[in-house]
């Protein structure tokens, strides 16, 4: 374990200060998106206001109470208030981002190459990524079978217009 | 036709005969009803020429099936990976999921089929014994009522926030503001839509709840490996059939909180257009409110678990009431029902029950059957079933996010839904890192439009005026009951600390 003061060469900073950048997002987000629909709101009939003033303005409230709050503990230093280059860093190499990018991918190409094709291919390069690469031909065997699971389920048996590709297109020649 | 005892007799031994329509019906129920966007609604949809063709008291029945079992079925993966099948298991994960992380999965199922088994039989006899007086229920909940039930129901956005109380706040007024995406009820304003088209009906709620419960839960557990800790998987290893019994004798010991709170849910549901969702938040509120160990909630607690899981099921009794009696569906499923038997000839209403009492009470006879076979089908495989917790992260997260995407995008088909439910995904990534409650963003997501509807609704009739929100003397009994519920468990705990010091 790490040391008090290897800690403290290391990033300057007393260990058990906790880093507040995190908690802001929320409140941020909230404040931002209520500012916009505020804006959206104000030509309109008080019909369509009263819940962007009564929940907003609510909102917008508490918002300022937590700001409040974390800068008196800014102020009396008990937090800290930083985006660490490290955190950063660590952020982009961790599989969290990794895999989050693959389900961003796997949304694009759906529509192009089909649920079955892209269900594969996203569940044996997640499954590879997570898995650190081993056993491969078994995740391979995984992910087509389950894409399959996937496609007499939801296509077959309950008729969901997913995106169709070239398999589809077989699989329905098949069947 | 006499109704009497021997008439319930004599349609018990005649609904029990359909057991060849019950048990694939409660296996299938099972399935639509785990997988977030599936409901019994649409599955019957797509059923539906199937049911013309079958004889209507076996279509009838092959629908209530399941619809009961879909309804069990969606606590499942809200215990074991923190992933509610539906909007009305929403509150099932804030105690079950807990026990399922300490290696009580099987435990906590157990506890989930039971309350849920036990609230269903149970206000399905209310429900045969009490349909008339209950379906007038309907007729006294106008708007303002019903503002104050919705109040009921986010008042468990404090409850939840408990830890800390300002996140769980923001939480909840976020979830309020998202939910209120879309066109204004009165004059069908845009209002935060950001320019698309398919916010125009309002935030969709299975996005939002496969976003903020499945793809941040995905994300979040890739971290560990596992959904469990290594003395978790440990205790799921060992775990033998004792484990079921323990949660069928310490869901039975609290026979009297299995059954007032399913009595919420069987009120709840007779009222059109409240549904699920709102009978189980509320029945977690009240259930927290007069615990004695309110602190225990969200960490596991037995009561947090029963109190969701028994109202959601007393729903399904609940909605099929004003159907039956009174000819007015009380949710979809019961909407579904109404077209089939409109198009085998039968009719709804009081009319049904003085032409067809067989087929009346047989609806809720068939109810009482389902539940009393699902006692003997699913309680059994809860220890099967836990050990999907087993399975390491490196295969269940990308099955998770693949299929419950799917989900998303089956009620209305559309891929931006899909894209929705990523947003939110990382809405609630974000939510859970940082300290904020995924379940005080969804409360507000899910009742947000429908407090504001019904707060319209009471404005409009009054001109503007505040003050209809206290005209009704149910209104304000109710308005007593929610500042009683509110301010009791301050008071408690103010004079338990007095106490302890």
């Amino acid at each position: 374990m790490q040391t008090k003061d290897a800690h403290l060469a290391e990033t300057g900073q007393a260990p058990d200060k906790p880093n507040i950048a995190g908690e802001l997002i929320i409140p941020v987000l909230g404040v931002l998106f209520t500012i916009y629909y505020i804006v959206t709101v104000l030509d309109s009939p008080w019909t369509a206001q009263v819940n962007a003033f009564m929940v907003g303005s609510l909102l917008i409230l508490t918002a300022l109470i937590f700001f409040i709050k974390k800068i008196h503990s800014l102020w009396g230093g008990v937090a800290i208030l930083e985006i660490s280059p490290l955190a950063v860093s660590n952020a982009m190499r961790s599989n969290q981002l990794r895999f989050t990018l693959l389900i961003l991918a796997y949304l694009s190409v759906l529509e192009v190459i089909g649920f079955v094709l892209a269900t594969v291919l996203f569940f044996f390069l997640s499954m590879c990524m997570l898995g650190a690469g081993r056993r491969p031909f078994l995740k391979l065997l995984i992910a087509i079978f389950m894409s399959l699971i996937g496609y007499v389920v939801f296509i077959l048996m309950f008729q969901t217009r997913l995106p169709k590709g070239p398999v589809e297109t077989i699989l329905a020649g098949l069947v | 036709m006499n109704v009497d005892f021997a008439f319930f007799v004599d349609l018990f031994f005649h609904q029990f005969a359909l057991w060849w329509v019950i048990i694939p019906s409660i296996f299938l129920g099972l399935v639509v009803g785990a997988i977030p966007g599936f409901s019994a609604a649409n599955t019957i949809i797509v059923l539906l020429p199937f049911t013309f063709l079958m004889d209507v008291e076996v279509g009838l029945v092959f629908m209530i099936a399941l619809y009961c079992s879909s309804r069990l079925g969606a606590g499942i993966p809200a215990i074991l990976v923190n992933i509610p099948g539906t909007a009305g298991a929403a509150a099932t994960p804030l105690d079950g999921y807990p026990m399922a992380k300490q290696g009580l999965g099987q435990r906590a199922l157990s506890i989930s089929f039971v309350s849920s088994i036990f609230g269903g039989l149970l206000t399905t006899i209310i429900a045969l014994v009490t349909m008339p007086w209950l379906a007038r229920v309907g007729f006294f909940m106008h708007s303002v009522e019903m503002v104050v039930v919705m109040l009921f129901g986010i008042s468990l956005i404090a409850s939840v926030a408990a830890k800390d109380t300002i996140k769980g706040f923001i939480a909840g007024f976020f979830g309020l503001m998202i939910g209120s995406i879309g066109a204004d009820h009165v004059y069908a304003t845009p209002r935060g839509t950001m320019g698309f088209l398919e916010l125009y009906d309002g935030v969709p709620l299975i996005p939002a709840l496969v976003g903020l419960f499945a793809i941040s839960e995905a994300i979040m557990v890739i971290e560990s490996g596992s959904f469990l800790s290594k003395d978790s998987v440990q205790t799921v290893r060992n775990a033998s059939w004792s484990e079921t019994i323990v949660g069928v004798k310490l869901t039975l010991r609290r026979w009297w909180h299995v059954t007032w709170t399913s009595l919420i849910g069987l009120v709840i549901g007779v009222i059109p257009g409240a549904g699920a969702a709102i009978a189980s938040f509320v029945a977690y509120q009240q259930s927290r409110t007069f615990s004695k160990t309110p602190e225990a909630y969200g960490t596991g607690h037995v009561d947090g678990l029963i109190a969701p899981e028994a109202a959601n099921n007393g729903v399904t009794a609940g909605t099929l009431i004003p159907l039956m009696v009174l000819g007015i569906p009380g949710g979809a499923t019961a909407a579904i029902m109404m077209v089939v038997m409109q198009y085998q000839g039968v009719p709804t209403g009081p009319r049904l029950f003085m032409e067809r009492p067989d087929l009346g009470y047989g609806v809720f006879m068939a109810m009482f059957v389902t539940y009393l076979l699902m006692s003997f089908t699913i309680l059994p495989m809860s220890r099967y079933m836990s050990r999907v917790t087993l399975v390491s992260t490196t295969y269940m997260s990308p099955i998770i996010i693949a299929f419950t995407l799917v989900g998303s995008f089956v009620p209305r088909e559309y891929m931006f839904d899909m894209y929705m439910a990523f947003a939110f995904g990382i809405l609630g990534y974000i939510a859970r890192k940082t300290g904020y409650h995924v379940a005080a963003i969804l409360i507000g997501v899910i009742l947000g439009p429908l407090l504001e509807q019904y707060m319209l609704r009471a404005l409009k009739m009054s001109d503007g005026d505040a003050m209809v929100l206290f005209s009704s003397n149910l209104g304000n009994a109710l308005w007593l009951v929610l500042v009683v519920t509110l301010v009791l468990p301050v008071w408690l705990n103010k004079r338990k600390t007095k106490g302890a010091s």
